[in-house]
């Protein structure tokens, strides 16, 4: 689900404070912010799991057996086995590592193209400006769901494809998200002097504005990896961009679905619980660093 | 009143230039796709005439811009192109199929407007407390379900193990009658022509789907309930009507809740338009034979025009409901015009 | 379903219905034959009395939608179901039942009654004449005359999206204009030549009489060659009229009161087609009684459907050969020593256990099993040793990686490429299995782009020098991995055209040999047709098209 959040500004305060003191602050940030708390807890578990634990399970997710097929979960098995005898566990870690690398991807693609434009388009205002947001609102008349899966099928079906699909439907927010930002940001006193000193345009749109204007988007940018991750493994379900068997969580669920109605249930019902974690993890992160953020505002 | 009609007039303009621009990008979208539609149809063992007669037919060998007037011009006429899949034009296919999607869209919404109200008004009432805090947590996680996971869930437990829901192959048993259409949403039909036992085949076919989709637009609309009502129970005139010793619950039914309408209207056009779409995972697991179906038996299939025809008229609906939210809240809150 | 490989379809059931002449003996027609059987009830017979038992109603699930019942454009599967049954043949196939599976009728060799009650070939002149006899009528009414069998052909071969003319030169037809009319009762074919497929093409339901007034009432309304009307709409010749049309959900049949076998010849009050995409849900279906039949289950439920009370499997051979395609032109598939390794090192008896689970062979041999002249002699078996020293030899010490492509909606081969990958794996080819939609596989299969594939032949027709005609002639269209052997093509037009039947069998001895040598692919497996019905129906006809004869259909009484 996607909902266009307009995030205040974070006001600018030059942290002076020492590292011993950033982590101090930091602990005391988790324990007053018990989401932002669990959403790293889960993150890190896996994460941790998709690295460390791949090397600790003994089987390749393309490893096939078949007179294990179709195991319910056992303890040399704890995720059971598909239709091939495959581990599903060990498929499930790599998939993990693969949408985390392609929500990752999508997030950095989307925010940095969303910023840079937004920046821009905020800065210049005026026709440039008109323009650009009317195409933000043609571009937010599509389900992002339904332009990604429009854009996989316009460039072919490949990871980058999915990423430039997916990343696609996410710039609108980020573009919305600076500009706002900017047009705030722009008549304050720095921009102006930056000005007066001969600064060029460029510089004072990219180098003073920017980072100033950074914070929502980075907020922003947590959020998506969750949607990031929910819609590369929705398109990969319908059998769009990630190629099985390929271990990827929606392709995972995909192939489980078969075995949904003669009641093999954790073929799907693991990696799919994965994919939840995962978009929960984030989007704990990112709503509670949405409130900090508006909190440290007031 | 002369800023109403300037921002309605305004507001309708924008909107205009937005249909406009998706015409265009709908086009760009689905041109560009790699394959050509005369081999398509006509098969391996075509001939270059026929190819090229067919491309004629077609239109595809003119220069782009010469398609693009032909496709505005066809389209001003309502005419959307023909599926090669189905056979008939895209325009009969989508209006076959739209009232499976809407009804199963309704039904969502509504589940999700009544629970999403009742948990969001005992977390903003409640601030901060236990609820609150299960609130917001059961908020977080419908954004972060994956649908298809969820209705695979749904349907292992409900079908599978407990036996409570029919198998999931769409809108009523095999065999049975369809209602006589009247809005061609079968519970509703059903229940118009007094048949009982219809009405409840209809309803238990639907259960699953709505649940499933239901669920997660519940965790955007209880947010924005939830944000609303704080930010009306904080407000003067509240306060003022609290120190004037009107009942909290009073309160809080009738003023908070029609105060907080704004956003949420707004949040319900957003999950309108993600519940057209949304669809095409839900609807494909549960052979629900409504749009969304139809895209994505399209999209592999590369029947461009079916293709075309859905993703124009999603963005379409999507554009006039925020356009027709945009206006009603304009004339409900002068407010909004001032901004 | 697949446009494309329908239209193969279409000439497969073609090339199949040739053998229903060539295996009477002789591969060139008899010089007069006289269709066997009595003359047609007369369709004018009021029909009276009704019926003492109740028909049943006929519930079948289908994967697709019918997408057009025009009979000269393309369809999808469930297309050429409902014109089966919507048209009638001049001439058809007869069926009797399955000594070994009762339910299960059996399409013979022999061709009787359809519209047209005689023919007579004139073998000198190539002049094929039928007698259609008076008082047949469409589903309207209208009477139906040699005119009506001749209008099809007209229309056929000129309205503007058809693909029939593509099949008329098979047929020896040159023009729509030699299908002459001499009187209402004879129907003439002024053929160029007598071919082996002059026949089987006629027998085609498709090209089956036409009504000329419902058709002209169209073209009036501004529709040109009445094709947004065919579409939709069939004066019925055949046994059934299509009553009900729900796009994306059902379709409904019923007797065509009309029909020239009269009442009698119907088990069933109505057969109703339900889309179901999924075979998940069809088999679901199928075990509550929902439906009636289901075709494409997957093979690994058959064991339970079969023990479960609800449900017999009916299992009929094929001649289908799935195979992995090596295009011999796309690098590095022309390396022979490489093709031969990748052909050991294909698990052939792993996909027939755990992807078949049994119904189904290796065929070994590029003849499926069951058609003449078929040895598995030169079979490959599974020899990961013999593969690696292959590999050696090819220059691939070091192993490869290779992609294979595969139609995503086809679960078997997504299942038998999953375990060729780990197969290959093992002597150090490594393979990305590329999962394509069916428009894109198929695109990329016609331009002949694929280099490494998994696609299925269907050979309906019994014969090897069609097989090979289609598959392993240079330059043949449907010679997906461009396989060019100058002495198999030599093999090929010799034994084609040959009456000698040892000249037959030793050349295609050698030229299944030549092909396996050359192993432009790896004869993966052959599956056997799984139709899977309640435990109370019967009449399931195995046609030489492969396609459902609706009419035959019914339940045994409770």
């Amino acid at each position: 689900m996607i909902v266009s959040v307009r995030l205040s500004a974070m006001s600018i305060h030059p942290s002076m404070a020492s590292a011993a003191q950033q982590v101090r602050d930091f602990w005391r940030l988790l324990r007053t912010h018990r989401m932002l708390a669990a959403g790293m807890l889960i993150l890190t578990v896996v994460i941790l799991a998709a690295t460390v634990g791949v090397v600790l399970v003994p089987y390749h997710p393309l490893e096939v057996a078949a007179e294990i097929k179709l195991q319910p979960p056992s303890l040399a098995h704890p995720m059971g086995t598909d239709n091939f005898g495959r581990d599903i566990l060990v498929r499930v870690l790599y998939g993990i590592r693969l949408d985390l690398r392609i929500a990752f991807m999508v997030a950095f693609t989307a925010l940095v193209v969303g910023t840079l434009v937004g920046t821009y388009s905020g800065y210049y205002g005026g026709r440039v400006d008109d323009v650009l947001m009317r195409i933000t609102d043609v571009m937010m008349a599509f389900p992002s769901f339904v332009l990604a899966m429009a854009i996989t099928a316009m460039l072919g079906n490949t990871i980058p494809n999915v990423i430039i699909a997916i990343a696609t439907s996410y710039v609108p927010f980020f573009i919305r998200l600076t500009r706002g930002e900017v047009l705030s940001a722009r008549e304050l006193g720095y921009a102006e002097a930056a000005r007066c000193v001969g600064n060029p345009e460029w510089r004072i749109m990219y180098l003073h504005l920017l980072p100033n204007c950074l914070t929502p988007a980075l907020v922003q940018a947590t959020l998506c990896l969750g949607w990031a991750v929910l819609d590369a493994a929705g398109l990969a379900f319908l059998g769009l961009g990630i190629r099985p068997p390929t271990p990827e969580l929606g392709v995972l669920v995909g192939e489980g679905a078969l075995f949904i109605i003669s009641g093999e249930w954790w073929t799907s019902v693991f990696p799919g619980a994965v994919i939840v974690l995962l978009a929960f993890g984030f989007n704990l992160i990112g709503d509670s660093l949405r409130d900090i953020t508006a909190q440290e505002e007031r | 009143m002369v800023s109403l009609r300037r921002y309605v007039a305004r507001r309708l303009l924008l909107g205009a230039v937005t249909l406009l621009g998706v015409v265009v990008a709908v086009f760009v979208l689905t041109s560009v796709l790699p394959g050509d539609l005369a081999s398509l149809k006509l098969g391996p063992y075509a001939t270059e005439e026929g190819l090229a007669a067919m491309r004629t037919e077609l239109g595809t060998d003119r220069p782009v811009m010469v398609q693009f007037v032909d496709y505005v011009s066809k389209l001003v006429r309502g005419d959307m192109g023909r599926s090669w899949l189905t056979g008939q034009t895209v325009r009969q296919d989508m209006s076959q199929r739209l009232p499976a999607t809407i009804e199963l869209a309704l039904a969502a919404l509504v589940m999700a407007l009544v629970v999403g109200h009742v948990l969001g008004i005992l977390a903003a009432v409640r601030r901060d407390s236990l609820i609150d805090q299960a609130v917001r947590g059961f908020a977080i996680l419908g954004a972060s379900t994956a649908i298809f996971w969820l209705a695979l869930v749904f349907i292992y437990v409900f079908y599978y193990r407990l036996d409570w829901a029919p198998a999931p192959v769409g809108r009523l048993d095999v065999g049975s009658e369809r209602p006589p259409p009247v809005t061609r949403l079968y519970v509703v039909d059903s229940l118009l022509a007094g048949d009982w036992e219809l009405f409840t085949s209809s309803l238990a076919h639907l259960a699953l789907p709505a649940l499933a989709l239901g669920f997660i637009v519940t965790a955007p609309i209880t947010k924005m309930v939830r944000a609303a009502m704080l930010d009306v129970l904080h407000s003067d005139f509240i306060r003022t009507a609290r120190a004037i010793g009107v009942p909290y619950r009073s309160i809080v039914m009738r003023d908070g809740l029609r105060n907080a309408l704004i956003p949420i209207l707004t949040t319900i056009g957003i999950v309108f338009g993600y519940l057209m779409a949304g669809n095409v995972l839900v609807e494909r697991i549960f052979a629900w034979p409504g749009i969304g179906q139809y895209a994505w038996q399209s999209l592999i299939s590369k029947d461009f025009e079916a293709l075309r025809g859905f993703i124009l008229v999603v963005a379409v609906i999507y554009v006039l409901i925020n356009l027709t939210i945009d206006l009603l809240y304009s004339v409900i809150d002068p407010r909004i015009r001032l901004g | 379903m697949r446009p494309r490989s329908l239209y193969l379809l279409t000439l497969m059931l073609v090339a199949s219905m040739l053998v229903g002449v060539t295996s009477c003996g002789t591969p060139a027609p008899p010089a007069a034959t006289e269709v066997p059987t009595e003359p047609p009830a007369p369709a004018d017979t009021p029909t009276t009395a009704p019926a003492p038992v109740e028909k049943p109603v006929i519930v079948i699930a289908i994967s697709t939608d019918i997408d057009t019942i025009n009979p000269y454009e393309f369809r999808s599967l469930a297309g050429y179901q409902a014109t089966a049954n919507t048209y009638e043949s001049l001439i058809m196939q007869q069926v009797e039942p399955d000594p070994e599976n009762p339910g299960i009728l059996l399409g013979t060799a022999e061709y009787g009654p359809g519209v047209a009650t005689e023919m007579t070939v004139d073998e000198e002149n190539a002049i094929v004449t039928l007698t259609i006899p008076d008082g047949l009528k469409f589903g309207d009414g209208a009477p139906m005359t040699a005119q009506s069998a001749k209008f099809m052909y007209d229309v056929a071969a000129q309205a503007a999206t058809t693909y029939m003319p593509v099949l008329m030169p098979f047929m020896g037809l040159e023009s729509h204009e030699d299908v002459v009319v001499v009187d209402d009762n004879t129907l003439e074919f002024h053929l160029k030549q007598l071919t082996p497929l002059s026949l089987a093409i006629m027998a085609f339901t498709v090209l089956g009489p036409l009504d000329e007034v419902s058709y002209q009432e169209a073209v009036d309304a501004g529709d040109e060659w009445a094709v947004e009307w065919l579409r939709r709409n069939a004066n019925s010749s055949g046994p059934y009229i299509l009553t009900e049309w729900e796009q994306g959900v059902e379709y409904v049949f019923e007797p065509n009161p009309n029909y020239w076998q009269g009442e009698d010849y119907f088990q069933n009050s109505k057969v109703i087609l339900r889309v179901v995409p999924s075979a998940e849900d069809r088999e679901l279906l199928l075990r509550q009684g929902d439906i009636d039949l289901a075709m494409g289950l997957p093979p690994r439920s058959m064991d339970d459907l079969e023990a479960d009370p609800c449900c017999k499997v009916l299992a009929a051979n094929t001649g289908r050969i799935y195979y992995v395609g090596m295009n011999n032109n796309i690098p590095p598939f022309d390396n022979k020593a490489l093709r031969q390794a990748l052909s050991y090192a294909m698990p052939y008896d792993t996909i027939v256990d755990e992807v078949l689970y049994g119904y189904g062979m290796n065929p070994g041999s590029p003849v499926p099993v069951g058609m003449p002249t078929h040895t598995d002699e030169f079979a490959y078996e599974t020899d990961l040793a013999m593969a690696e020293q292959l590999l050696e030899d090819a220059g691939y010490a070091d192993g490869l990686d290779l992609e294979l492509a595969v139609q995503m909606m086809v679960s078997e081969n997504v299942e038998a490429a999953t375990w060729i990958q780990a197969s290959l794996a093992e002597i150090g080819v490594n393979v990305t299995i590329d999962r394509l939609p069916t428009a894109e596989f198929m695109d990329l299969l016609n331009q002949h782009q694929l280099g490494f594939f998994i696609h299925e032949w269907d050979s309906w027709g019994n014969d090897p020098t069609y097989e090979f005609s289609f598959n392993y002639l240079c330059g043949q269209f449907t010679n997906y991995t461009d396989y060019c052997n100058e002495r198999v093509d030599e093999l090929i037009n010799t034994a084609a055209w040959s009456l000698d039947p040892q000249v037959k069998e030793d050349g295609m001895r050698e030229a299944q040999q030549l092909i396996m040598e050359d192993a432009p692919r790896a004869q993966l497996y052959q599956p056997e047709w799984l139709v899977v019905v309640t435990e109370d129906f019967y009449g399931y006809a195995v046609m030489d098209d492969a396609l459902m004869r609706f009419a035959y259909m019914g339940k045994t009484a409770e």
